[in-house]
Protein backbone atom coordinates (compact mmCIF):
# COMPACT_ATOMS: atom_id res chain seq x y z
CA UNK A 1 0.00 0.00 0.00
CA UNK A 2 3.01 2.68 0.86
CA UNK A 3 4.37 1.81 -2.52
CA UNK A 4 0.92 2.84 -4.48
CA UNK A 5 0.97 6.16 -2.09
CA UNK A 6 2.34 9.00 -4.51
CA UNK A 7 5.30 10.37 -2.84
CA UNK A 8 4.37 13.73 -2.49
CA UNK A 9 1.47 13.05 -0.55
CA UNK A 10 3.91 10.80 1.57
CA UNK A 11 5.68 14.12 2.23
CA UNK A 12 2.76 16.21 2.99
CA UNK A 13 1.54 13.80 5.81
CA UNK A 14 5.40 13.47 6.82
CA UNK A 15 5.26 17.31 7.54
CA UNK A 16 2.13 17.29 9.24
CA UNK A 17 3.23 14.54 11.56
CA UNK A 18 6.38 16.72 12.13
CA UNK A 19 6.97 17.46 16.03
CA UNK A 20 9.99 20.13 16.87
CA UNK A 21 12.25 18.89 19.69
CA UNK A 22 11.20 20.65 22.84
CA UNK A 23 14.32 22.62 23.58
CA UNK A 24 13.94 24.09 27.39
CA UNK A 25 15.81 26.94 28.61
CA UNK A 26 17.47 27.29 31.91
CA UNK A 27 16.01 30.74 33.79
CA UNK A 28 19.09 33.07 32.78
CA UNK A 29 19.01 31.52 29.00
CA UNK A 30 14.70 32.70 29.36
CA UNK A 31 15.32 35.95 30.50
CA UNK A 32 17.72 36.68 27.87
CA UNK A 33 15.75 35.01 24.99
CA UNK A 34 12.79 36.96 26.39
CA UNK A 35 14.89 40.15 26.13
CA UNK A 36 16.02 39.30 22.85
CA UNK A 37 12.73 38.48 21.67
CA UNK A 38 11.20 42.34 22.27
CA UNK A 39 14.43 43.45 21.24
CA UNK A 40 14.02 42.07 17.82
CA UNK A 41 10.04 42.97 17.94
CA UNK A 42 10.72 46.69 18.40
CA UNK A 43 13.64 46.98 16.16
CA UNK A 44 11.07 44.58 13.40
CA UNK A 45 9.23 47.14 10.70
CA UNK A 46 5.90 46.55 11.01
CA UNK A 47 4.71 47.06 7.54
CA UNK A 48 0.61 47.57 7.88
CA UNK A 49 1.62 50.08 10.77
CA UNK A 50 3.96 52.27 9.06
CA UNK A 51 1.51 52.22 5.74
CA UNK A 52 -1.40 53.30 7.75
CA UNK A 53 0.94 56.46 9.74
CA UNK A 54 2.02 57.20 6.43
CA UNK A 55 -1.80 57.88 5.33
CA UNK A 56 -2.38 59.74 8.74
CA UNK A 57 0.69 62.40 8.12
CA UNK A 58 -0.74 62.63 4.48
CA UNK A 59 -3.91 63.22 5.77
CA UNK A 60 -2.58 65.92 8.31
CA UNK A 61 -0.51 67.33 5.95
CA UNK A 62 -4.04 67.93 3.51
CA UNK A 63 -5.79 68.87 6.20
CA UNK A 64 -3.52 71.72 7.46
CA UNK A 65 -3.28 72.80 3.66
CA UNK A 66 -6.90 73.05 3.42
CA UNK A 67 -7.25 75.00 7.05
CA UNK A 68 -4.64 77.32 6.06
CA UNK A 69 -6.96 78.28 3.05
CA UNK A 70 -9.69 78.79 5.71
CA UNK A 71 -8.39 80.13 9.02
CA UNK A 72 -5.87 82.26 10.28
CA UNK A 73 -4.31 83.49 13.40
CA UNK A 74 -2.99 86.80 14.27
CA UNK A 75 -2.44 87.98 18.06
CA UNK A 76 -4.03 91.04 17.07
CA UNK A 77 -6.81 90.43 15.45
CA UNK A 78 -9.16 88.85 18.12
CA UNK A 79 -6.19 88.24 20.91
CA UNK A 80 -5.12 85.39 18.61
CA UNK A 81 -8.51 83.66 18.33
CA UNK A 82 -8.47 81.29 15.23
CA UNK A 83 -10.64 83.32 12.77
CA UNK A 84 -11.97 82.65 9.35
CA UNK A 85 -9.43 83.62 7.37
CA UNK A 86 -9.82 87.70 5.77
CA UNK A 87 -12.53 88.19 8.57
CA UNK A 88 -12.65 88.81 12.31
CA UNK A 89 -15.18 86.17 12.58
CA UNK A 90 -14.40 83.47 15.31
CA UNK A 91 -14.16 79.60 13.70
CA UNK A 92 -15.40 78.65 17.27
CA UNK A 93 -18.42 80.74 16.72
CA UNK A 94 -19.21 79.22 12.94
CA UNK A 95 -19.33 75.83 14.45
CA UNK A 96 -21.59 76.98 17.46
CA UNK A 97 -23.48 78.52 15.07
CA UNK A 98 -23.66 75.15 13.64
CA UNK A 99 -24.24 73.60 16.94
CA UNK A 100 -27.27 75.58 16.87
CA UNK A 101 -28.94 74.20 13.52
CA UNK A 102 -28.22 76.71 11.69
CA UNK A 103 -26.81 75.84 7.67
CA UNK A 104 -23.70 76.49 6.60
CA UNK A 105 -25.24 78.36 3.70
CA UNK A 106 -27.16 80.55 6.27
CA UNK A 107 -24.37 80.75 8.05
CA UNK A 108 -22.41 82.22 5.09
CA UNK A 109 -25.55 84.75 4.06
CA UNK A 110 -25.85 86.38 6.77
CA UNK A 111 -22.08 86.77 8.11
CA UNK A 112 -21.46 88.33 4.21
CA UNK A 113 -18.90 84.81 4.12
CA UNK A 114 -17.70 83.05 1.26
CA UNK A 115 -19.34 79.58 1.69
CA UNK A 116 -16.72 77.57 -0.17
CA UNK A 117 -14.05 79.49 2.77
CA UNK A 118 -16.46 77.94 4.93
CA UNK A 119 -16.59 73.81 3.85
CA UNK A 120 -12.86 74.40 3.31
CA UNK A 121 -13.20 74.97 6.78
CA UNK A 122 -15.35 71.81 7.63
CA UNK A 123 -13.97 69.28 5.35
CA UNK A 124 -10.29 70.20 6.98
CA UNK A 125 -11.54 69.89 10.44
CA UNK A 126 -13.28 66.38 9.36
CA UNK A 127 -10.10 65.08 7.97
CA UNK A 128 -7.58 66.78 10.87
CA UNK A 129 -9.70 64.70 13.77
CA UNK A 130 -10.08 61.72 11.79
CA UNK A 131 -7.48 59.87 13.24
CA UNK A 132 -6.37 58.14 16.38
CA UNK A 133 -4.85 60.56 19.18
CA UNK A 134 -2.70 58.88 21.14
CA UNK A 135 0.56 59.12 23.15
CA UNK B 1 -30.66 108.11 19.67
CA UNK B 2 -27.50 105.94 19.98
CA UNK B 3 -25.64 104.38 17.63
CA UNK B 4 -23.98 101.18 17.65
CA UNK B 5 -21.49 100.05 15.18
CA UNK B 6 -20.77 96.11 15.42
CA UNK B 7 -18.15 94.24 14.94
CA UNK B 8 -17.29 91.99 12.46
CA UNK B 9 -18.11 88.71 14.83
CA UNK B 10 -21.87 90.29 15.20
CA UNK B 11 -22.20 91.69 11.83
CA UNK B 12 -25.28 89.72 11.09
CA UNK B 13 -27.66 90.57 8.92
CA UNK B 14 -31.07 89.30 10.67
CA UNK B 15 -29.32 90.73 14.13
CA UNK B 16 -28.61 94.12 12.68
CA UNK B 17 -32.06 94.02 10.79
CA UNK B 18 -34.05 92.82 14.46
CA UNK B 19 -32.27 96.11 15.95
CA UNK B 20 -33.10 98.57 13.34
CA UNK B 21 -36.66 96.85 13.23
CA UNK B 22 -37.68 97.87 17.00
CA UNK B 23 -36.12 101.44 16.07
CA UNK B 24 -35.02 102.01 20.10
CA UNK B 25 -31.11 102.91 18.64
CA UNK B 26 -29.33 102.60 15.52
CA UNK B 27 -27.39 99.37 14.68
CA UNK B 28 -24.36 100.15 11.79
CA UNK B 29 -23.32 96.64 9.98
CA UNK B 30 -19.48 96.03 10.17
CA UNK B 31 -18.19 98.53 7.46
CA UNK B 32 -15.99 96.77 4.28
CA UNK B 33 -12.98 98.99 4.63
CA UNK B 34 -12.47 97.33 8.08
CA UNK B 35 -13.22 94.10 6.54
CA UNK B 36 -9.65 91.35 8.65
CA UNK B 37 -8.49 94.33 10.07
CA UNK B 38 -6.60 94.25 13.06
CA UNK B 39 -7.59 95.00 16.55
CA UNK B 40 -5.82 98.08 16.84
CA UNK B 41 -6.83 99.51 13.37
CA UNK B 42 -10.58 98.95 14.38
CA UNK B 43 -10.13 100.99 17.78
CA UNK B 44 -8.47 103.52 16.24
CA UNK B 45 -11.53 103.47 13.45
CA UNK B 46 -14.57 103.41 15.33
CA UNK B 47 -13.98 104.82 18.68
CA UNK B 48 -13.01 108.57 17.59
CA UNK B 49 -16.55 108.02 14.72
CA UNK B 50 -18.53 108.30 18.49
CA UNK B 51 -20.36 105.28 17.61
CA UNK B 52 -20.02 102.64 20.16
CA UNK B 53 -18.88 99.36 19.66
CA UNK B 54 -20.80 96.52 19.78
CA UNK B 55 -18.36 93.14 20.09
CA UNK B 56 -17.93 89.85 21.60
CA UNK B 57 -14.17 90.56 22.10
CA UNK B 58 -13.76 90.05 25.70
CA UNK B 59 -10.22 90.51 25.84
CA UNK B 60 -10.15 93.57 23.21
CA UNK B 61 -9.86 96.18 26.39
CA UNK B 62 -7.00 94.53 27.88
CA UNK B 63 -5.17 93.84 25.07
CA UNK B 64 -5.57 96.78 23.37
CA UNK B 65 -5.99 99.14 26.09
CA UNK B 66 -3.30 101.32 24.46
CA UNK B 67 -5.98 102.13 21.58
CA UNK B 68 -8.40 103.30 24.10
CA UNK B 69 -8.75 107.25 24.80
CA UNK B 70 -9.32 108.36 27.58
CA UNK B 71 -12.77 109.46 25.59
CA UNK B 72 -14.47 107.95 23.69
CA UNK B 73 -18.61 106.48 22.64
CA UNK B 74 -18.40 103.46 24.68
CA UNK B 75 -17.71 99.25 24.00
CA UNK B 76 -20.70 97.35 24.53
CA UNK B 77 -19.78 93.74 25.40
CA UNK B 78 -21.59 90.38 25.08
CA UNK B 79 -20.10 87.48 26.76
CA UNK B 80 -20.73 84.27 27.81
CA UNK B 81 -18.66 84.21 31.37
CA UNK B 82 -19.93 81.53 33.32
CA UNK B 83 -21.21 79.28 30.44
CA UNK B 84 -18.58 77.14 28.71
CA UNK B 85 -20.78 77.39 25.66
CA UNK B 86 -19.73 79.48 22.73
CA UNK B 87 -21.48 82.89 22.21
CA UNK B 88 -23.97 82.78 18.83
CA UNK B 89 -25.97 85.64 17.53
CA UNK B 90 -28.99 84.12 18.96
CA UNK B 91 -27.61 83.83 22.05
CA UNK B 92 -26.72 87.46 21.66
CA UNK B 93 -30.32 88.39 20.68
CA UNK B 94 -31.67 86.75 23.63
CA UNK B 95 -29.35 87.95 26.37
CA UNK B 96 -30.26 91.50 24.90
CA UNK B 97 -33.68 90.53 25.05
CA UNK B 98 -33.52 89.64 28.24
CA UNK B 99 -31.36 92.58 29.20
CA UNK B 100 -34.38 94.55 28.05
CA UNK B 101 -36.92 92.86 29.67
CA UNK B 102 -35.32 93.95 32.64
CA UNK B 103 -34.07 97.28 32.11
CA UNK B 104 -36.94 99.20 29.32
CA UNK B 105 -34.46 102.05 28.98
CA UNK B 106 -31.32 100.44 28.28
CA UNK B 107 -31.57 101.97 24.81
CA UNK B 108 -31.41 105.58 26.28
CA UNK B 109 -28.55 105.23 28.61
CA UNK B 110 -25.36 106.44 27.12
CA UNK B 111 -22.27 104.02 27.83
CA UNK B 112 -19.54 107.12 26.86
CA UNK B 113 -16.05 106.38 27.89
CA UNK B 114 -16.97 102.81 29.88
CA UNK B 115 -16.76 99.50 28.74
CA UNK B 116 -19.68 97.39 29.68
CA UNK B 117 -20.12 94.15 29.59
CA UNK B 118 -23.09 91.84 29.87
CA UNK B 119 -23.10 88.66 30.84
CA UNK B 120 -25.39 85.84 32.36
CA UNK B 121 -25.90 86.80 35.60
CA UNK B 122 -25.35 90.51 35.39
CA UNK B 123 -23.37 93.82 33.71
CA UNK B 124 -19.74 94.50 34.31
CA UNK B 125 -18.49 98.19 34.18
CA UNK B 126 -14.89 98.40 32.72
CA UNK B 127 -12.87 101.80 32.36
CA UNK B 128 -9.65 103.03 30.43
CA UNK B 129 -7.49 105.42 32.09
CA UNK B 130 -4.31 106.76 30.67
CA UNK B 131 -4.22 103.49 28.62
CA UNK B 132 -4.75 101.07 32.32
CA UNK B 133 -8.34 99.49 32.00
CA UNK B 134 -9.76 99.36 35.44
CA UNK B 135 -12.62 97.30 36.66
CA UNK B 136 -15.04 99.63 37.89
CA UNK B 137 -18.66 97.79 39.67
CA UNK B 138 -20.12 94.67 39.02
CA UNK B 139 -24.23 94.67 39.16
CA UNK B 140 -25.75 91.31 39.01
CA UNK B 141 -29.47 90.95 37.96
CA UNK B 142 -30.71 89.68 41.61
CA UNK B 143 -29.27 92.84 42.69
CA UNK B 144 -32.48 95.27 44.02
CA UNK B 145 -32.56 98.67 41.82
CA UNK B 146 -29.61 97.67 39.79
CA UNK B 147 -30.50 99.61 36.95
CA UNK B 148 -30.67 102.59 38.92
CA UNK B 149 -27.17 102.31 39.86
CA UNK B 150 -25.87 101.26 36.59
CA UNK B 151 -27.26 104.63 35.15
CA UNK B 152 -25.57 106.64 37.69
CA UNK B 153 -22.45 105.56 37.25
CA UNK B 154 -22.80 105.52 33.72
CA UNK B 155 -23.92 108.61 33.49
CA UNK B 156 -21.34 109.38 36.15
CA UNK B 157 -18.28 108.32 33.66
CA UNK B 158 -19.64 110.21 30.65
CA UNK B 159 -19.69 113.02 32.51
CA UNK B 160 -15.70 112.54 33.43
CA UNK B 161 -14.93 112.87 30.13
CA UNK B 162 -16.53 114.59 26.88
CA UNK B 163 -16.01 113.54 23.31
CA UNK B 164 -14.52 116.59 21.88
CA UNK B 165 -16.86 116.93 19.04
CA UNK B 166 -19.38 117.48 21.95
Amino acid sequence: MIDIMPKTRLRNWNLLSYKPERYTLNPIETRHQSFQNWFNESRTPKPITHVYEEWVVERIIYATMILHDSVETDPEIRGGVPVIKGTRIPVSQILAEVAEDEKISAIADDFNLDVNTLMKLFEGMAIHLDRPFRK
Amino acid sequence: MITYQVDECIDSKKFVDACNEQGLVSVWRYPPSLKSKKDPEVLTEILPSGHTLLTTDRTIHFEHSNFIPDHHAGILIIANTTSPQTITVSQIMRRLGKLKSMFPTWHTVSIQNSIVEVCETGVQVWRVIAGYTQKIKFFEFDQKNWQNDLTSLLSKIAAAYQLPHQ
